[in-house]
């Protein structure tokens, strides 16, 4: 059979149902990536246990940290190897698949050196603790752990990985409650994992040569949050054009690991244009 | 072994343009061999002269609900239809159909009937359903078990999401 997407779109489930926090990070993640599982898995422990070990050391307790110490380091540690093992599965995809670079954006690059620094450190630190290199006081855990700290601060207002983390439990904490809203929107848009799921199915954008500007799911996202510090004329009459390509088919609907309806997001989108012409009936856009 | 029966499946539709069956046909031999093993197909207006359901396993609905009488059908399909499947864009979210939300129905009345290009006014008759005041996809009306969305789907996404469609319903019949 002829197919005419690159790849067979693989749905993530077959029923209505929004998916909650646990199943997006234990079965969704796997589904894209089964590395990028490992990366969640990793770093959301490593990320607990280096918490609980700063702020024992912050508070004076230098010591056996109460006798988890050994808990705490060997988890922390090997948590952050797995980490390691699943950000270079990530990397791979990043470098293989252009619809995640073009979700991804320039933030990634950022993410990547971040990450790339604390992996290092920290496996430094590792290899000194079992003995392999020489002693040399403090310098990698400095730099492991500042490093860190700025990451986490860049990330969370560059919205960047942090910021998607944060987002998503907010994101899916009350997705029940404010359904299809606007708010929900903007609130998915910084939850989005940008794995590029929706713009690789999208038979609109591959209608278009897969040019880049032409992504409509990613597209109609900045569209909406610019249209919310209103536009001008001109901006409104290039956006319009560019909404309607839209084939309304929702296939970006059913491979989204967060099953979020891009449909209402467009339909959201057309009737604040079709507002915007009743409130100024002789521009017609 | 004991041989299993066959499951029992419609395809319903409503508003909408036809194009969800063709994707359907599409599945070519495939098709014939889930006919031939699996399924029995009951009702479907497009493929089949048969007039009427009852008590099916599975229905796939296509379309969107646009009038009284579509109300109708939905709710009569929520009864007599164990799993209820919201099969396309047009039944998941509305579709190209969908758009007419956009606009009031005496707007779109007014552009089919009433302009000026048409030639003459008409007036509905009695026996034409009622529009309803917007259109919805299913779900706003009754519970649906599964969704596929596309415009059409895709025959390969088709014949994946009808093989983990049989599994859950052979799993839970049993």
């Amino acid at each position: 059979m002829v197919w005419w997407f690159r790849k067979k779109p693989k749905l993530t489930s077959i029923t209505p149902e929004q998916p909650g926090l646990l199943r997006l990070f234990f079965t969704r993640t796997f589904l894209i990536n089964p590395l990028s599982s490992v990366f969640h898995f990793g770093m959301v422990v490593s990320l607990i246990t280096g918490v609980f070990m700063e702020t024992l050391y912050l508070v004076g307790y230098t010591g056996v940290f109460g006798g988890t110490g050994w808990t705490a380091t060997w988890t922390h540690g090997i948590f952050g190897i797995l980490t390691t093992i699943g950000f270079i599965g990530v990397l791979g995809r990043f470098s293989i698949n252009r619809f995640f670079r073009l979700a991804e954006g320039k933030m990634f690059y950022i993410d990547a050196v971040f990450i790339s620094v604390v992996a290092g450190s920290g496996i430094l630190i590792f290899l000194q603790l079992i003995g392999t290199i020489p002693l040399v006081t403090g310098w990698y855990s400095t730099i492991h752990i500042t490093s860190v700290i700025t990451w986490i601060i860049i990330s969370l207002f560059g919205n960047g990985l942090i910021a998607h983390a944060f987002a998503t439990i907010v994101y899916t904490s009350n997705i029940s409650s404010s359904g299809n809203s606007p708010a929900a929107f903007q609130a998915f848009n910084s939850a989005c994992a940008r794995c590029g799921k929706c713009a690789e199915v999208c038979p609109v954008y591959k209608g278009s040569d897969w040019r880049d500007e032409e992504a409509p799911a990613l597209k109609v996202r900045k569209y909406l949050s610019e249209m919310k510090n209103g536009v001008s004329l001109e901006k409104m009459k290039q956006m319009t054009e560019d909404i309607y390509v839209c084939a309304l088919c929702g296939l970006c609907v059913g491979v989204c690991p967060y099953s979020f309806r891009h449909y209402d997001l467009y339909t959201t989108l057309l009737g604040q244009v079709k507002k915007y012409r009743e409130e100024a009936p002789h521009a017609r856009v | 072994m004991p041989e299993s029966r066959k499951i029992r499946m419609a395809i319903q539709n409503l508003s909408y343009c036809g194009g969800c069956e063709i994707a359907i046909s599409d599945l070519g031999e495939s098709l014939l061999s889930l006919l031939d093993e699996k399924v029995d197909l009951v009702y479907a207006p497009l493929f089949m002269s048969a007039k009427d359901y009852e008590n099916v396993d599975v229905l796939l609905f296509t379309g969107c609900v646009r009038n009284e009488h579509e109300v109708e059908e939905v709710e009569k399909a929520r009864k007599q239809s164990k799993y209820l499947v919201s099969f396309g864009s047009c039944a998941s979210f509305g579709g190209v159909p969908g758009l007419a939300n956009l606009f009031g129905k005496e707007e779109l009345l007014e552009n089919s009937y009433d302009s000026k290009t048409s030639g003459e006014n008409l007036e509905s008759s009695t026996a034409v359903p009622k529009l309803v005041k917007t259109v919805k996809p299913i779900d706003e009306y009754v519970n649906v078990d599964f969704l596929l969305p596309g415009c059409p789907p895709p025959p390969p996404m088709i014949r994946e999401f009808l093989v983990k469609l049989m599994k859950k319903v052979k799993i839970e019949e049993d």
